[in-house]
């Protein structure tokens, strides 16, 4: 499976909806969540639907993904924007909220507003929150994409797994598990651990 | 001996007058006031009166310090002045405009340092000073007077946490200084630091002070602060939050916090605070008042509201 690359294209060709799927959800998550934390209209219109909708496990939303977009790459991206986009919201949102009400006020009496309030106080001061919004995320569209990928056919891990078992090759369905998690393990313990280290220790949250 | 007795009767005259006339009823001064406060009051939701007409003028280059014990509305003052929150009666104007929000004409330094944890001491600087519009390069040669002038050479590039609480708020200052606000409003800005520290952060911005001549209101419950740091001090009392004394202080600069005519001084201030007290609430504390601390009962109104997060922008 390795040798014929097989493994290679399909590991690619995941990452790839992945990556697709999550900088969507990110570009999309972190500026809605500092709006929502930002504004009271946006606090009660949207919090409340997006902490209900993120009861919903991801994977439900392939079927309405599927009526929109048919049996296509985006409706799959679609699933793993869905996935992760909420999660990434809800702690930006958080993240802003735990800023020092001191550091707004002193930015008041210093004269920085707008863009720049924004850009310079508002999101780096969020940071900390933000980074474990994204690590969560991530977490969540790996899972949204490999139950997407088993359920529908277009190449990929998931697809590879369910080809496994199609012909009860129980070594391919277990070496292709082990390739799944340890993409995850070292995306979430190797990457996001050693943002998330740096952004804590020149936060000064975290000891040097 | 009986002429040693009366020339010690007369010095001991003399003293009392200097001191006496080291302390004045504050003057009204001629020409336009660079802050007027009038006819000023607030009422907390709480039916707390924190201020009850207060009327103040502050002059260009005056040194104001606004003293009292906790609650008697002295932060509620100043966060109005920073325009931080809006007072629910009378007129606050800076050079003539009335205060609606807070502006970097008018720099509100707090008792915590309020740096921004992710920048460097220079960055703090630079980054309000691009706000003002500064270029990168004017920018960086005023950040580098400034934190010179506080005295921090060689930590231009440390990040707030790396520094002691007392390094902080120079920074903090510095800050403020940097932007070179018409009015300079501090919030008891030294109340946290031990008190070898904050003698020396009076000595620097005494300094600082004299070769600026900035225009600062300064809010503390020191006495002895109020008095080595203040051309004016303005005494209030709390319930409700009014303005007790106006005075002058004519102590040359800079002032030593051991003078012994600035000790006697602080002796009169305080004095005149127990008896205000005294004369407002049915139960006196009997408790002595220590240090150089006003007294104040500690089971009062809180003495400063926060405004509401994000209030103004």
């Amino acid at each position: 499976m390795a040798q014929d690359g097989r493994l290679w294209s399909a590991t690619t060709r995941s990452l790839g909806r992945l990556a697709q799927g999550y900088l969507l959800a990110a570009a999309i998550g972190v500026p809605l969540g500092v709006l929502t934390a930002r504004s009271n209209w946006m606090k009660v219109t949207f919090h409340p639907l997006v902490l209900g909708l993120q009861a919903l496990p991801s994977i439900c939303w392939l079927p309405l993904s599927i009526l929109w977009f048919g049996l296509s790459e985006q409706a799959i991206v679609f699933v793993v924007v869905m996935g992760s986009l909420l999660a990434i919201t809800i702690s930006a949102e958080d993240g802003v909220a735990s800023v020092d009400p001191l550091l707004l006020r002193a930015s008041g009496t210093l004269g920085i507003r707008g863009l720049r309030f924004y850009a310079g106080v508002l999101v780096p001061g969020a940071l900390p929150g933000i980074v474990t919004g994204l690590k969560l995320g991530w977490s969540f569209a790996w899972r949204a994409l490999m139950a997407g990928e088993l359920l529908f056919v277009a190449g990929g891990l998931g697809q590879l797994l369910q080809q496994g078992r199609e012909v009860l090759d129980a070594a391919q369905v277990m070496g292709v598990m082990v390739c799944i998690v340890v993409i995850g393990v070292v995306v979430d313990q190797v990457a996001f651990r050693i943002v998330e280290l740096k952004v804590r220790r020149r936060w000064g949250l975290a000891e040097a | 001996m009986l002429t040693d007795l009366s020339r010690r009767v007369r010095e001991k005259i003399a003293d009392r007058f200097a001191v006496r006339n080291l302390l004045v009823p504050s003057r009204r001064r001629e020409g336009p006031a660079k802050i007027t406060v009038s006819q000023v009051r607030h009422a907390f939701r709480n039916e707390v009166v924190a201020l009850d007409d207060v009327n103040i003028d502050v002059h260009h280059g005056e040194f104001v310090c606004l003293l009292g014990p906790s609650g008697c509305g002295k932060s509620t003052l100043l966060y109005a002045l920073a325009g931080l929150m809006t007072p629910s009666g009378g007129n606050i104007t800076v050079d003539g405009v009335t205060v609606e929000r807070p502006g970097p004409d008018r720099v509100l330094m707090f008792q915590e340092p309020a740096l921004f944890p992710w920048l460097t001491v220079r960055q703090n600087l630079t980054f309000v000073l691009h706000a003002r519009g500064l270029t990168r390069r004017e920018a960086d040669e005023r950040a580098r007077i400034f934190i010179h002038r506080v005295r921090l050479d060689g930590f231009e590039d440390a990040l707030p946490h790396q520094l002691s609480g007392g390094m902080r708020q120079r920074v903090s200052l510095a800050r403020a200084l940097a932007l070179d606000p018409e009015v300079l409003l501090m919030d008891e800005p030294f109340a946290a630091l031990d008190a070898q520290t904050r003698s020396a952060m009076h000595d620097l911005l005494q300094s600082i002070w004299m070769r600026d001549r900035k225009t600062v209101v300064f809010v503390t419950h020191n006495v002895r602060e109020a008095l080595v740091l203040g051309d004016r001090v303005i005494v209030m009392a709390g319930r409700p939050g009014r303005v007790l004394q106006d005075l002058e202080v004519r102590l040359v600069r800079p002032r030593d916090p051991d003078d012994d005519n600035l000790v006697a001084l602080s002796r009169q201030i305080r004095d005149a605070l127990t008896r205000a007290q005294r004369a407002t609430t049915p139960m006196p504390g009997a408790k002595e008042p220590h240090d150089a601390e006003v007294p104040g009962p500690p089971d009062r109104i809180p003495s400063r509201t926060p405004p509401p997060v994000g209030a103004g922008f």
